[in-house]
């Protein structure tokens, strides 16, 4: 009988040994059905890789026919995801999740007209919702919504690009889906997969109904964004820490950023003095909440409990040296070559 | 109350019964999967880098607008004491003997990029190094160096990589690799040298007994500026060859690395760097449209099959 994706059960075996970090284990091998799921960063590398395959096998058809080239593409693409899946049976290995979403996308676009409407942004909406039903990937589902919310604000008669636009519609569509997924999140579900799906909803959402009236300046705009970011980022806080779950903490995180952005008018002071009063007083209460929680508090520490992946080490090493500041020309001295222009010292010698 | 959103708690128990792990393990993961305890140290540190990021950009704002008001030696001035005070911190915890915390760590790392933006902003104001300024960038990379050994912090070594990378003139700006013929040929040779002595560095460490959690960070970003030095080097037409022999030489030690020490990161770095930068050069040197694409598209599934065996060996080997 062909398994068109592991059950449940296989599934949580799957996620326990990467949790646990013996995802090569016999034992678990043996419980998992021949399902195998390759590292997150892995499985970034071949999303990657996937994206472009899917891209070139596209651009490949598109010369050798025209007419019918993301017909084939999107069939090609399918196919080959779905040979992945079934008979190779990857799960989550980015491959042939960036196969299945490419070659439906390309499935849309041949048989929905582009004539600028609202349409193709429904059919692509649907395509992605239906690869990430398929796929149970919660990355394809948050650009489903995504999609969806241009749709809205395309049937309302806007343009996403060009004329002002005060997308209201869109905004209460991302604000409403984030806040159901929270309320669904209360639920327990058998499958991580429909967890982590939650998950990215809950703190994308929001932010993309923040975004869609972040650059509206009426005061009742600002007020209402703020507010609703401010009700959400509340609410995912108490679910966070009821629920001892990260998705809504960073949520709140996420909306909190949103709520300091409408206040940015609060004070006359200049744009430097208010990011170093703002960080300053983010560090200090950082800080405060690490030391106050060194010592558990109902079972909440801020210790590392375990082991950083290494590639969320290394987005923190990147992120620290994005940090460092440039080569600072000077003011009025002879310029010679430029800071970061390849005139560094040492290497060969000549200014 | 507690009612985490799913919970592997029995697959826990099990592992343990099955003997795939230890006792306090899985304790522990199923106390985690429980919500009895429950970590918010990834929360914090994202919430202290954005604080450390907004206020390293407003102060980079305040230096980039002079404060012509106060005057060069007030900035100097407030901004070493504004550094030293985060210094003050991070030594007073070593030397009560505690171990630093995550809070401590940023702390740190903000004395350092104030440090960075005090000097860099000093020497444009009065010269001390003349013509020859970019040195102060040299300068900073070994006091960081220095800090983040005496300080035990990777945070703090990131930004003397950082400086060291400035000094090399390594921007990180991908536009740059495109500009063929002009900046991409030197940005290649700079990168190589640069992921080189990183990899002295690394070597150094070791043999003079430095911290082992410092090699990892050097081994990252040798590996990131080496394959981004010969991509620029692949697309720069008189020194095509040159790149393509130090590809092929980081992407082997990097699956070599990979397969020896079972870090997956190198083999990603192996596989896709190599696959996407022959994408690239196939696209500069192969001029008939179908040819290119076919063989970029044969280039990527090679990369994709090689990555796939690395998982599979893992699996195999373990």
């Amino acid at each position: 009988m062909i398994e068109l994706r592991p059950t449940p059960q296989q599934e949580r075996w799957m996620a326990a040994a990467a949790r646990l970090k013996v995802r090569h284990h016999p034992w678990i091998a043996q419980r998992t059905g021949g399902w195998s799921a390759p590292s997150f960063i892995a499985r970034c590398a071949f999303f990657v890789l996937g994206v472009v395959a899917a891209g070139l096998t596209a651009a490949v058809l598109e010369i050798l026919s025209r007419s019918a080239a993301l017909l084939a593409a999107g069939v090609i693409l399918l196919a080959a995801a779905e040979w992945l899946i079934l008979r190779k049976r990857l799960f989550h290995a980015g491959v042939e999740e960036a196969l299945w979403a490419g070659g439906t996308l390309a499935l849309a676009v041949h048989f929905v007209p582009s004539s600028g409407d609202w349409g193709l942004a429904v059919a692509a909406a649907l395509v992605l919702a239906l690869a990430a039903m398929r796929l149970l990937n919660p990355f394809l589902l948050t650009l489903a919504f995504a999609a969806a919310s241009v749709a809205i604000d395309l049937a309302g008669g806007h343009r996403v690009l060009g004329e002002p636009d005060v997308a209201i519609a869109p905004s209460v569509f991302c604000y409403a889906a984030g806040a159901i997924a929270l309320l669904l999140a209360r639920n327990n579900f058998l499958r991580p997969s429909h967890d982590h799906m939650l998950s990215w909803l809950i703190i994308i959402m929001p932010l993309c109904g923040f975004l869609w009236l972040a650059t509206q300046h009426a005061p009742a705009i600002r007020v209402g964004t703020g507010l609703a970011s401010g009700i959400f980022a509340l609410a995912a806080l108490i679910a966070g820490i009821r629920r001892r779950s990260h998705a809504p903490l960073l949520a709140c995180m996420a909306s909190l950023g949103c709520v300091a952005y409408q206040l940015r008018d609060l004070t006359t002071l200049p744009l430097k003095l208010k990011l170093i009063l703002w960080g300053s007083a983010a560090l200090l209460a950082a800080m405060g909440l690490d030391r106050y929680l060194r010592t558990p508090r109902r079972g909440i520490t801020s210790h590392q409990l375990s082991e950083g992946t290494s590639a969320l080490e290394f987005v923190q090493w990147v992120g620290a040296g994005a940090l460092s500041p440039r080569a600072t020309p000077q003011a009025d001295a002879p310029f010679k070559g430029g800071g970061g222009g390849f005139s560094g010292g040492g290497a060969d010698g000549r200014y | 109350m507690i009612s985490p959103m799913h919970s592997l708690e029995t697959e826990c128990r099990e592992l343990e019964k099955a003997g795939v792990i230890a006792e306090p393990v899985a304790a522990q993961a199923a106390a985690l999967e429980r919500g009895t305890i429950f970590s918010v140290f990834e929360e914090l540190r994202f919430a202290l880098y954005a604080a450390v990021a907004a206020i390293t950009a407003g102060i980079g704002l305040l230096v980039k607008d002079n404060l012509d008001r106060i005057g060069p030696i007030t900035l100097v001035a407030v901004l070493a004491l504004a550094a030293a005070g985060c210094y003050a911190t991070a030594l007073r915890t070593r030397w009560q003997g505690k171990e630093r915390s995550i809070g401590g760590d940023y702390l740190l790392l903000l004395g350092a990029l104030i440090v960075s933006a005090d000097l860099g902003y000093a020497e444009s104001q009065f010269h001390w190094l003349g013509t020859e300024w970019q040195w102060y960038l040299l300068i900073l990379a070994t006091f960081h160096g220095a800090t983040a050994y005496g300080l035990r912090s990777r945070l703090v070594l990131c930004t003397s990589i950082a400086a060291l990378a400035a000094w090399f003139g390594i921007e990180g700006r991908i536009a740059t690799l495109f500009n063929v013929g002009g900046s991409a040929a030197s940005l290649g040779t700079h990168a190589i040298v640069c992921a080189g002595t990183l990899l002295v560095w690394r070597a150094a460490n070791r043999r003079l007994g430095g911290p082992d959690s410092f090699e990892s960070v050097f081994e990252n970003f040798a590996a990131n500026i080496g394959f981004w030095g010969a991509l620029a080097l692949c697309l720069t037409p008189g020194a095509r060859l040159l790149g393509l022999g130090l590809l092929a030489a980081l992407a082997a030690a990097s699956v070599f690395k990979a397969l020896r020490d079972g870090e997956e990161i190198f083999a990603v770095y192996g596989t896709a760097y190599a696959a996407l930068t022959l994408c690239c050069l196939e696209g500069q040197v192969i001029k008939y449209g179908l040819a290119v694409l076919l063989l970029e598209l044969a280039t990527v599934i090679a990369g994709a099959l090689l990555l796939w065996s690395f998982h599979r060996n893992a699996a195999a080997r373990a």
